[in-house]
């Protein structure tokens, strides 16, 4: 079932929104029904791809190969509409490769530049963890900063800029892990994780009658830059109670205090889980963050953040959730 | 970000984390109320009336005890009572009525008296013990204070003054007031730091607030009014001042029965310690007894003869003779005139009581002791030339005067124990005290040569009586019994004082009796107890019965003629029958203190004119006298009891108690464990009974009161949310757990979770929209009720019987969006 299409309480709220605006989320909902199409039975990811896009964060998709990651991708590159640059991560990839560079026109006499693949909507950076470090710093930069400096010249990157990142498990050979510093740029890591069995024998089935490598037929944009734009700033509206915040930093506190835990949850980190909760209000269709959205986007949220093995992220983020009293009073 | 912050928010965290704090005010406000009700108990408000050192310790520590613990068990296990003002008025209310009824059970099965101002303040001390308890939410603290200094300042009011100068009661006091003044400054404190981290929430109070105060102010404005303040009658009860005297009164002024019963501080007499020792027309003991049994005949019949004394023992009588002209009659004659006794009632004083004793019950108390008997008449024992020597000592502040008792390992006797007795309307200089006594104390008095041997184990003051209202204590020693029974009974016959007896005829065949009736029995006790049993059955106790004195012997008269009489031919008979086989005995009279005239509300028993008695004594190996009672109807004093006796005591009396009321007893038990296998429904029932009372009050409902409810009743079911999980989650995933129930039960009712769903979305508007404005403007009834009955206590109920999965609270976070 989908937590949010069939959240009962998306009733109108309390501040009308504009007819635009939820337009806009009715497109929201178009493009969940393009991603869920294309990834069938994993409606929690494309929750949280949703909420990652609505929060304008950029998305760290870490799983091992051929669970669908770049179709992932490449369904919501082709639902937002606007340019779309994929870039497969290698060990002599440069930074340049990634912003763009100045070359000598010689019609003209003069230095022009060709713009990299960061200058796009989406941008697909296939296995990161595969490009050098020197690689993944330039790319991190144009993701926090959203401008890239190449010759000593600064171009401002797209606003919509937004980048599904993907990276094999840790072990694998021939990777650098990304640095914590890095990492923290993330809104949030998922993994898709392998379909249920009823989904793969439907895929299986599906694939029986279609030639392997047939023309996809690119589907048309749902939403124009302009649009994503509007629907972010609705999410920044969204209201953020007393208590809810309270209750945020009690739990970046407790993740700060927990034994198990090097690092706990940076202050950045935190502006990022409120903004993922806000998100989740809105897909909800609620206009005020409730704990039970801040729990919602926990996982995500904190997996990208805590230095631990994947296997016991789940279980030290539940008991961090365990640990702090949802707060049951009303805001002064 | 900076240490401080850090520190701060660490607080916060740790606010949230774990049971709350209870900061210095809050352990300092549970000191108070502690201090406080120990007050109650020291000034006898208590069970214990009045108090004593050790039962008030004893009372006040158990009391204490189950405060910290109460506490601390609602700080651990149910941090949330008392964060709000209906879960304090509801958990204050609670404690009230629980710790009253099981005060009222102890009270009825302790048989304590129901004073009506005790059990007001009783009723406003477990108020204070419930806020008190609740003391780590600071909202609780002043309520809880302001009750504690009402209760202590009101309690130490009532102190006795006996006790206002004892060290462990002063230091009650500068407790209270320490203890207060460090709250003082600890809350401002705290409040400081509350005030530095959080927002102050200004409550509206509803404007007719003020109007409650009404009712307070207008009866003291009355007296403007030229109205007069006149207690409703029976309300509040008083001793006197009028026509209204309630038993249940403590104390007042004018004629009321109680108006001596206290010990040390009475008001409308002069303080009994302290008493001077002022001088006064009241009766004296000689007519007291001549009241009570008629006057002498004094034109008597000597029929028969009467051996002649020994020469020294006749001096001895004539001096005291001599003696006697001075104070008037002391000889005790066994025939008296017939008629009812007039029971006159000395009317001079308020009290007909002549003196009040406090102690343990019956109680001979003894004022001469007789041991020529000359077939008529007793006459007084003689002072022996050689008395042990008095002397004075002093224990914790008292004078007390010893009597030069030595005890020797192996004796016979019991511990030591204490009476108080009050000397109210009696003319004697002789102190009236117990057997064996061993030390007398009359507070002030602290020189030896004030006090004087009138008689062998008899002590008198050197004057011509004790002044009226003089409280002596006297310290005994009893010969247990039961030490004698378990030894051979050589040494009862060792001395060869107290075994005058005559050859005459009457005697030989008193002799034949004697003989008779223990034949067949061991010397010692078996004999003496064969001969008071035979006495004590087969003889009638009539107090209007007279010898003749015709035979010249009213013993036998007595034994063979009439078998009735009053109680001193019985002691009479019982001292010749004893003799009559060698045992040394002797002829008392005195007081009897009847166990039925005790009053429990005072703790004394009132000693009247008719309690005068006459008994026996019997001597024990070299100097152990021992009382007999050989008169139907009275008892001896038995030794205390050791500990294994006195719960063995307890449980009997526990025992008959339920025997003698089955139906009370039977229906108060299974009331209570009816309620305690219930206690968790009835308290829910209270709970919603609260919430809907207060939506009639408010004329709708409150979304999140009700959610609280249902969160507390989750609670109780044994289904409580767990840590870090949202009411909406928690109550969505018992109403899935609901669904599917009542899917497989019957599959044809609607989906609670539709009816359910208004209401989840306004408690989550109420608690986290800040943008909400709190004004229902329209009726909450509707989904409220609804979520009422969703959640009822019966589906609660139902869904954790059946299932054990919805506890695992891990779960819900590992699958979050699969709810």
């Amino acid at each position: 079932m989908n937590v949010g299409t069939k959240i009962p309480n998306a009733q109108p709220t309390r501040l009308a929104t504009t007819a635009g605006t939820s337009n806009g989320l009715k497109k929201i909902e178009k493009i969940r029904i393009r991603l869920e199409d294309a990834l069938k039975g994993k409606q929690d990811v494309v929750q949280q791809v949703l909420v990652c896009l609505l929060a304008r964060g950029h998305l760290l998709l870490e799983d091992r190969p051929g669970l669908g990651k770049t179709t992932l991708a490449k369904a919501l590159a082709s639902s937002v509409g606007g340019r779309f640059s994929r870039l497969q991560c290698t060990p002599d990839l440069l930074p340049s490769d990634i912003t763009g560079f100045s070359i000598f026109n010689a019609e003209t006499r003069q230095f022009e530049f060709r713009s990299g693949p960061v200058f796009s909507e989406v941008l697909l950076a296939d296995e990161i963890n595969r490009a050098t470090p020197r690689t993944q710093s330039a790319l991190l930069e144009a993701m926090a900063e959203r401008q890239v400096t190449v010759d000593g010249k600064q171009y401002q990157l797209s606003s919509d800029f937004f980048v599904i990142a993907t990276q094999n498990p840790h072990e694998q050979h021939g990777t650098y892990p990304l640095p914590e510093a890095q990492l923290d740029r993330f809104t949030m890591k998922l993994s898709v994780g392998y379909p249920a069995a009823d989904y793969e024998t439907a895929m299986l089935a599906a694939a029986v009658h279609t030639q392997t490598q047939t023309k996809e037929s690119s589907p048309s944009a749902i939403l124009t830059a302009g649009e994503l734009d509007q629907i972010q700033d609705l999410v920044t509206q969204t209201r953020v109670g007393n208590t809810i915040q309270q209750y945020l930093v009690a739990l970046a506190t407790a993740s700060r205090n927990h034994p198990d835990i090097d690092a706990g949850l940076s202050p950045r980190g935190l502006l990022l889980w409120q903004r993922a909760a806000q998100a989740t209000a809105q897909l909800a269709g609620r206009d005020f963050v409730t704990p039970d959205d801040v729990q919602q986007v926990a996982f995500p949220v904190l997996a990208v953040r805590l230095d631990v093995e994947a296997a016991d992220s789940r279980n030290l983020i539940s008991q961090l959730l365990e640990s702090v009293d949802v707060p049951t009073a009303p805001a002064p | 970000m900076s240490a401080k912050g850090n520190s701060h928010l660490n607080k916060a965290v740790k606010a949230t984390d774990g049971p709350p704090k209870r900061g210095l005010s809050g352990w300092l406000c549970l000191a108070m109320a502690i201090i406080a009700s120990a007050a109650v108990d020291a000034a006898g408000f208590g069970l214990v009336v009045p108090p004593e050192p050790r039962t008030f310790w004893t009372a006040s520590l158990t009391l204490a005890s189950i405060t910290i613990g109460l506490s601390e068990g609602v700080r651990r296990f149910a941090p949330s009572i008392g964060s709000t003002t209906n879960s304090r008025r509801l958990w204050a209310i609670s404690i009230t009525v629980i710790g009253f009824s099981v005060e009222m059970a102890l009270r009825v099965f302790l048989e304590a008296p129901h004073l009506m101002d005790s059990l007001l303040l009783t009723l406003l001390r477990n108020v204070m013990i419930g806020l008190a308890t609740v003391s780590h939410h600071p909202l609780n603290q002043g309520p809880s204070v302001a009750l504690s200094t009402f209760v202590f300042v009101f309690s130490s009011a009532c102190f006795d003054s006996s006790i206002t100068t004892l060290p462990w009661c002063t230091s009650l006091s500068v407790a209270f007031a320490v203890s207060s003044i460090i709250w003082l400054g600890a809350r401002y404190w705290e409040r400081l730091d509350i005030t530095l981290t959080s927002k102050i929430v200004h409550t509206k109070r509803p404007w007719w607030t003020p109007a409650l105060a009404i009712p307070l102010v207008l009866p003291l404005l009355l007296p403007i009014a030229r109205g007069r303040l006149i207690a409703t009658e029976g309300w509040l009860p008083t001793s006197g001042g009028g026509d209204d005297a309630s038993p249940m009164a403590r104390d007042g002024i004018g004629n009321g029965d109680l108006l001596v019963a206290g010990l040390d501080n009475i008001r409308s007499f002069a303080p009994i310690e302290n008493a001077p020792f002022a001088a006064s027309h009241d009766p004296t003991l000689y007519d007291v007894f001549d009241d009570s049994y008629n006057e002498n005949f004094f034109s008597k019949k000597k029929r028969q003869k009467v051996i002649s004394l020994a020469p020294e023992i006749r001096a001895l009588a004539e001096n005291h003779r001599m003696a006697k002209s001075k104070k008037g009659s002391r000889e005790f004659s066994t025939v008296r005139k017939p008629g009812k006794a007039k029971s006159k009632a000395i009317t001079n004083i308020d009290s007909n009581a002549l003196i009040y004793v406090r102690g343990r019950l019956p109680l001979h108390l003894k004022l001469e002791s007789f041991d020529i008997y000359d077939g008529v008449e007793w006459s007084a024992e003689p002072l022996p030339a050689k008395l042990p020597k008095l002397s004075l000592d002093t224990v914790s502040d008292r004078p007390w005067l010893r009597l030069g008792v030595h005890t020797k390992p192996g004796d016979p006797h019991a511990v030591p124990e204490i009476h108080s007795i009050k000397v109210i309307n009696l003319k004697t200089n002789r102190v009236p005290a117990p057997i064996q006594l061993t030390g007398v104390s009359i507070d002030k008095i602290n020189r030896a040569d004030f006090f004087r041997w009138e008689q062998p184990d008899i002590i008198g003051v050197d004057r011509d009586s004790l002044p009226e209202l003089t409280t002596l204590h006297v310290q005994s020693r009893l010969v247990d019994v039961r030490k004698l029974k378990e030894r051979d009974g050589s040494g009862i016959l060792s001395k060869k004082q107290y075994r005058q007896f005559d050859d005459g005829e009457s005697s030989h065949r008193i002799r034949r009796l004697a003989e008779r009736w223990t034949f067949g029995k061991k010397k010692g006790w078996e004999q003496i107890d064969a001969i008071m049993k035979h006495l004590r059955e087969e003889y009638t106790l009539d107090e209007n019965a007279r010898a003749t004195g015709d035979t010249g012997h009213t013993v036998s008269e007595f034994l063979f003629e009439t078998k009735r009489g009053p109680d001193y031919l019985f002691a009479t008979s019982a001292v010749w029958l004893l003799r009559s086989l060698a045992y040394p005995a002797r002829f008392v009279t005195g007081f009897y203190a009847r166990p039925d005239r005790y009053e429990a509300r005072t703790g004394l028993t009132p000693i009247l004119a008719d309690d005068v008695h006459c008994w026996a004594e019997v001597l024990v190996e070299r100097d152990y006298w021992v009382t007999l009672e050989p008169s139907p109807g009275y008892a001896v004093l038995l030794p205390p009891l050791s500990f294994a006796e006195r719960i063995a005591g307890i449980m009997h009396l526990l025992y008959t108690k339920l025997l003698r009321h089955p139906f009370s007893s039977s229906a108060l038990l299974s009331v209570l464990v009816i309620s305690f296998i219930f206690r968790r429904r009835i308290v829910d029932i209270a709970d919603v009974s609260i919430l809907r009372i207060n939506a009639v009050i408010n004329r709708n409902f409150s979304t999140l009161n009700t959610m609280r409810t249902i969160d507390r009743r989750c609670q109780r079911v044994g289904l409580p949310r767990p840590k870090g999980v949202s009411p909406r989650r928690w109550l969505k995933h018992l109403a899935d757990a609901i669904h599917s129930q009542r899917e497989q039960a019957s599959p044809t009712e609607p989906d609670p979770q539709y009816s359910a769903e208004p209401f989840m979305c306004s408690v989550e508007r109420h608690l986290y929209d800040p943008a909400f404005l709190n004004t229902e403007e329209q009726s909450t009834r509707a989904p409220c009720i609804a979520a009422l009955n969703m959640w009822s206590w019966r589906n609660l109920a139902a869904i954790n019987r059946s299932s054990g999965k919805l506890k695992q609270t891990h779960y819900l976070f590992l699958h979050p969006h699969h709810q």
